[in-house]
């Protein structure tokens, strides 16, 4: 925690702010992106969010109290961000959000940085059809193996509501591939 | 009641809780768990800056130019001048309708009734500054 309160000083402060965020950059980058490319599901979307997150992350560092890890709060942007945009998306579309999710995972078989077999891509598409909570929680425990503890302080959610989630989300996603395979 | 024991009498097999979870999602577990997404070659190498850039841009475009705070207070300026000179020259359209059904109880509605009637519709504070009005030298 002390390195990362000197890590933190490094980013608030104007004279060593640049250097400081190189190295956030550096090393969240791919983290970030990936946890959002698994919400919005196509690459060029997952760009444009992470590129937000990053400038929300820059505009706002002066505001984090370190209440929580960094990358705690990153990860809480990074989400944000992600449901956000899939709410202006899909507003636009005159679609719900589910809808929006559901005909992108559609489109997985035709996106050319989509490299699953047939399985991965209906697991995909069983992820989207999962109520909004259950996905990012199924997401960052299944692929992400995130531990409980640190989902909850990202989503601000008990660990038991999540361990529900989660539970829900796998058997929904069990039995409609019991079916399907 | 209060002789039972509120313990649970109910068993589980031993470590069954542990294996509850890799039971459940045995069925999804067969499908790979490695990433089916991938990116644009090269992709994170050009990410981060692409990144420092948009942050570096969105810097300077959060400090306003002086040119632009000069133009935004006239333009409030103006706006407020406007609005007053409205306000000034347009009675508000609620004192217009408040005048106009006043206009009508006191031709219409009022004629019907006699002194006592009118003065008995009228809270006693009212009824005291109205006199007090009309005794007025």
């Amino acid at each position: 925690m002390e390195q990362q309160s000197l890590f933190v000083h490094a980013l608030k402060d104007p004279l060593t702010k640049e250097e400081a965020f190189r190295k956030l950059v550096s090393d969240y980058k791919e983290r970030l992106y990936w946890h959002i490319r698994k919400l919005v599901l196509d690459h060029d979307d997952a760009h444009d969010v992470v590129q937000n997150t990053f400038i929300k992350v820059h505009l706002n560092i002066d505001k984090f109290r370190e209440n929580s890890t960094l990358f705690t709060w990153m990860y809480r942007i990074a989400t944000n961000e992600a449901l956000n945009f899939i709410n202006s998306k899909a507003a636009k579309m005159g679609l719900q959000n589910q809808e929006w999710v559901e005909a992108k995972a559609e489109g997985l078989t035709a996106d050319s940085y989509f490299d699953g077999d047939q399985a991965a891509l209906e697991l995909q598409k069983l992820v989207a059809r999962l109520p909004e909570k259950q996905r990012i929680v199924f997401n960052m425990k299944y692929f992400d193996d995130m531990p409980y503890e640190m989902i909850s302080k990202v989503l601000d959610t008990s660990i038991g509501a999540l361990k529900a989630s989660y539970h829900h989300a796998v058997k929904k996603i069990k039995t409609e591939l019991n079916d399907r395979l | 009641m209060t002789d039972f024991k509120k313990q649970n009498p109910f068993k589980v097999p031993k470590g069954y809780f542990d294996q509850l979870e890799e039971q459940l999602i045995h069925p999804i577990d067969s499908i790979s768990k490695l990433n089916p997404f991938s990116t644009p070659e090269n992709y994170f190498e050009k990410l981060e800056s692409a990144l420092l850039q948009q942050t570096n841009n969105s810097v300077t475009s959060s400090k306003p130019s002086f040119k632009k705070i000069y133009y935004s207070i006239t333009a409030a300026v103006a706006a407020i001048l406007f609005l007053l000179t409205l306000t000034q020259q347009q009675p508000p359209i609620e004192t217009e309708r408040e005048q106009a059904l006043n206009e009508f109880i006191e031709s219409y509605y009022l004629e019907d009734f006699d002194g006592f009637e009118v003065y008995s519709m009228l809270e006693e504070s009212e009824i005291e500054t109205t006199i007090n009005q009309i005794l007025k030298p």
